[in-house]
């Protein structure tokens, strides 16, 4: 039994059309045949044009000779060259009835003229006419294939064919751009009345090339007589008037000055161009003010032109409408020309002062003194300070607001040598200014000119108090910084003096301070000393900060009073003080102030209102916060007549400012420092060192950075978490020293009794230490109270005691 | 060729003015000795020197500044050389005054002017 498969049968999706392979096979053989048709027409026409190259560079070569002889044939020749000469005219003529020949020759002369000048060339010229080759230029004019007509033009334009103008002129105006162009210079070449034709009928617009190449066509004619021009710049076309404006100015047709003066205000920015540069080329200063009329309508590149022209030709009272350009034009090139062009008209009016740097001008005791040994470099770097100082000086002025020019403080050299000039010239509402200048929160702002207006001052006074991110200010840092190093090098100079070399009037190392000595002698020298120092009490000098508390205690707790060097001019004061980093408020006479009893105690009792003030927070330590927070005390006054004559009074003063001082310097933290200049990163290593090495200051200012909003959240956390151990760290050690204080106090006081720097500072850390929320140590205070007292008594003369009787002030008023 | 007649050698790679100044120089009564290019003038400038050479300063193969550097340096010759150069071509031509040549004269060339500036040379010598 046979099993069947089954079977499968393909069934095609795609049946494939059936292809006509007759009709490819004919395609193929026509397209094969088309290729070769087109390769063979390529192949024959290019042979053709070779072998015409060819024969027609072998005919050239054939008549060269030919022409040669046409060319240089003299008059004077000999008979048998005269016999040649006929001969080959005779033989050229019969060449010439060939039109190949004819194009040959035609070539050769035409190539000719481009190699030869001189008469050489006249003669090719003539040769052309002669042989009559010009009429075959003629008919090529006729033909209507315009490739043909511009050959022709061409022709007959490069063999100077004169005759040909008239049928040339008349494709001046011819539709194709080609024929009208060679049109255009075969009619100016030709005749000299050419270029009237040109000008006169051209109604196309003439390129900037074709004007060129026509203006090189008129430069090189000879014996031109240029027509006035000026009768084309009320054409109707644009491209004449302007292209007749620069004829007028490369002719120097100087004739049409209404004309040009007019065109200035054309629509057209190019002819607008070019009739300023033919007004400034011939000078015509009555279009100064048609200039200055059409200005502000003007584009940048015209007006540049203008102010070109304006400062040409203008006079002085043109000067006025260009100082308004410098102020009204936005465009900054068009400013500059501007300036520029008022020095063209009045020359060093405007002087540069783009990038000068501000320099002050050397003092004539610098410059002159003999004896100062200042390297040129030294000197060098000893301006550049100054005029550092100047420039912020001067910005500071300028950034303070409602400030009108005569309310500008003088310059601290003048007003010095102003209160030694007036010593007894009282000025009660600088005192008052300065005064409230006292007040002032910002170091910046003391330097700043007072208003004299009361309205001002008032307002001034109105201002809110800043908060603790004005201490931060990296300016007042630096100047606390600058304050610090100064009072140090300050202190040096000063030990280091020699009493004898002062005597001698050397100068010291630090030339620019106030030169004093010290006068143990009593006699002459002496009283003409006070006499001086009471100068100096009438200068009023405010520190902007006293970086240095310790320094500055040092300087004035000194017991040897400095008096002031014999023989030191008022100049010598305008140059020292000039460099010290105090600012003079004014003069005043410093009898007048300290007469009145109230004058000694107006400042204290500034201090003493902010104490009172902040005695209603009993939670805090009242003088910390009062001397470290209050932005008011950030700057204080320190009378030069401090320094120099300490007297009982000014004591009073001082003590509070040298703590303003001291207090001042310990808000400032190192770490502020690093803050201000490093990364994140090092910001967060340094917030974890703080715990370690901080004290109160540091905690200050760790958490000030954790309520400033412009920090770093991550930092701001940091600092939060660092300020809650360093408080923690900080009550532990205030509470283990505040057991041993009073016994510790005690001890010292004992020891240090006769020493009055170190009694007043003890005196004065007792007095903090009393100032404390820690009101059970009054008994305390009223112990150092009574021993301060005893003080006073035996000490009376020691000027240091001023400190210790202000807290001591301050107490009293405090207990009621 | 005439050994009474100064020898002057053309060279110029335009074949017509080439052609025409032949023409001139020969009617002027110069024994004219023609170069198309620098090959033609170093082949003739082997085997003799010429009383004045004529030149174009661009040429092929080698040009007016190369001949005049060969003259004056290999050949340790100081023939009078005139250069042809166009109008405008001032570096070469102060190139060429550099290394030796004697005059210079600008196309488009007049032939007049050519006779005198070569009489003049050979008046030099």
């Amino acid at each position: 039994m046979s099993l069947e498969l089954p079977k499968y049968q393909v069934l095609p999706l795609i049946n494939a059309p059936k292809i006509q392979t007759d009709l490819l096979w004919d395609l193929g053989l026509l397209f094969i045949g088309l290729g070769l048709l087109y390769f063979l027409s390529i192949f024959f026409f290019r042979n053709k044009l070779s072998r015409k190259s060819v024969s027609m560079a072998k005919r050239k070569k054939e008549l060269a000779p030919l022409i040669s002889n046409f060319l240089f044939f003299e008059d004077d020749s000999s008979r048998e060259e005269k016999e040649e000469y006929l001969n080959l005219k005779v033989q050229v003529r019969e060449l010439l009835k060939e039109k190949f020949n004819r194009k040959a020759l035609t070539e050769i002369l035409m190539d000719l003229q481009k190699d030869l000048s001189g008469d050489a060339q006249e003669r090719i010229y003539n040769l052309y006419k002669d042989l009559g080759l010009h009429q075959d230029a003629f008919k090529k004019l006729k033909s209507w294939r315009w490739e043909v007509i511009s050959e022709g033009i061409l022709e007959l334009t490069q063999m100077q064919v004169g005759e040909a103008f008239t049928m040339i002129r008349k494709f001046i105006n011819h539709r194709r751009g080609v024929v009208r162009k060679q049109a255009q210079i075969a009619t100016v070449t030709l005749k000299d009345e050419g270029i009237n034709y040109f000008l006169d009928s051209n109604k196309y617009r003439i390129s900037e090339w074709q004007q060129l190449k026509l203006l090189d066509v008129l430069r090189h004619k000879e014996d031109f007589e240029p027509p006035r021009f000026k009768a084309w710049l009320t054409s109707k076309n644009r491209d004449v008037v302007l292209f007749a404006l620069r004829l007028i100015k490369y002719y120097k047709q100087n004739d049409a000055q209404a004309s040009l003066i007019q065109l200035v205000k054309h629509k057209n920015n190019q002819i607008k161009s070019e009739a300023i540069g033919c007004i400034k080329e011939f000078h015509f200063s009555d279009a100064v003010e048609t200039l200055k009329a059409v200005f502000w309508r003007c584009g940048t590149d015209v007006k540049l032109q203008l102010l070109d022209a304006i400062g040409m030709m203008g006079s002085k009272k043109d000067i006025e409408f260009l100082q308004s350009i410098e102020k009204k034009e936005n465009n900054f090139i068009v400013k500059s020309k501007a300036l520029s062009a008022i020095n063209a008209i009045s020359p060093e009016s405007i002087i540069p002062s783009e990038g000068i740097l501000e320099t002050l001008e050397q003092p004539d005791e610098i410059a002159e003194a003999p004896d100062q040994q200042l390297s040129t470099t030294e000197d060098s770097i000893l301006r550049e300070e100054v005029a550092e100082e100047q420039v912020f000086e001067t910005k500071l002025e300028q950034e303070s607001p409602s400030i009108n020019p005569t309310d500008i403080e003088p310059d601290p050299v003048q007003t010095i040598s102003d209160s030694l000039d007036n010593p007894d010239s009282p000025d009660e509402e600088i005192l008052e200014a300065s005064q409230e200048n006292s007040e002032q929160p910002n170091t910046q702002e003391t330097m700043t000119p007072k208003p004299s207006n009361p309205k001002d001052t008032k307002e001034q006074h109105q201002q809110p108090i800043p908060d603790e991110e004005h201490l931060l200010d990296q300016e007042m840092e630096d100047e606390i910084i600058f304050e610090i190093c100064f009072m140090e090098d300050l202190q040096d100079i000063l030990d280091e003096a020699d009493p004898e070399k002062e005597a001698a009037r050397e100068v010291l190392p630090l030339d620019f301070l106030p030169i004093v000595t010290e006068t143990d002698e009593k006699g002459s020298a002496e009283q003409e000393a006070d006499a001086e120092a009471s100068i100096l009490k009438n200068m009023e000098v405010v520190a902007e900060i006293i970086g240095s508390g310790d320094v500055m205690d040092e300087v004035l707790s000194d017991e040897q009073p400095f008096a002031v060097r014999e023989g030191a001019s008022e100049v010598d004061f305008e140059l020292d003080f000039n460099f010290l980093p105090f600012v003079v408020e004014e003069a005043m006479d410093l009898d007048n102030m300290y007469s009145e009893e109230n004058a000694a105690y107006k400042e204290m009792e500034v201090v003493f209102e902010e104490i009172t003030d902040l005695t209603e927070q009993p939670d805090e330590s009242i003088m910390d916060v009062d001397w470290e927070l209050n932005p008011r005390f950030e700057k204080e006054k320190l009378k030069i007549g401090d320094i120099t004559a300490p007297q009982q009074e000014e004591d009073e003063n001082g003590s509070v400012i040298l703590e303003h001082g001291r207090q001042e310097l310990s808000t400032f933290s190192i770490f502020q420092e690093f803050f201000r200049t490093c990364d994140l990163e090092s910001k967060l290593i340094l917030l974890d060192e703080i715990p370690a090495v901080g004290e109160e200051k540091e905690l200050l200012f760790v958490q000030m950075l954790a309520e400033n909003e412009h920090e770093d959240a991550q930092l701001r956390k940091k600092a939060r978490k660092t300020a809650e151990i360093l408080q923690k760290m900080l009550a532990k050690k205030e509470s283990d020293a505040t057991f041993g204080n009073a016994a510790e106090e005690e001890v010292q006081e004992k020891t240090l009794l006769g020493d009055e720097v170190q009694i007043v500072s003890e005196a004065v850390q007792s007095t903090v230490g009393i100032l404390e929320p820690d009101f059970e140590l009054a008994e305390q205070a009223e112990v150092i109270e009574l021993q301060a007292h005893k003080e006073e008594e035996d000490q009376s003369d020691n000027s240091n005691t001023s400190i210790f009787e202000s807290f001591l002030k301050i107490i009293d008023k405090l207990n009621g | 060729m005439d050994i009474s007649k100064p020898r002057l050698l053309l060279a110029e790679d335009d074949e017509l003015l080439a052609s025409l100044l032949h023409f001139r120089l020969e009617k002027a009564g110069y024994s004219v000795k023609l170069a198309n290019d620098g090959r033609a003038v170093k082949e003739f400038l082997s085997s003799e020197i010429p009383d004045i050479i004529v030149s174009d300063i661009m040429m092929p193969y080698f040009s007016g500044i190369e001949l005049i550097s060969y003259v004056r340096k290999e050949l340790a010759s100081q023939v009078p050389i005139i250069i042809i150069s166009t109008a405008g071509n001032e570096e070469n031509v102060l190139s060429a005054f550099e290394l030796g040549a004697n005059d210079f004269i600008a196309k488009p060339v007049s032939p007049s002017e050519l006779l005198v500036r070569v009489g003049r040379e050979l008046s030099k010598v």
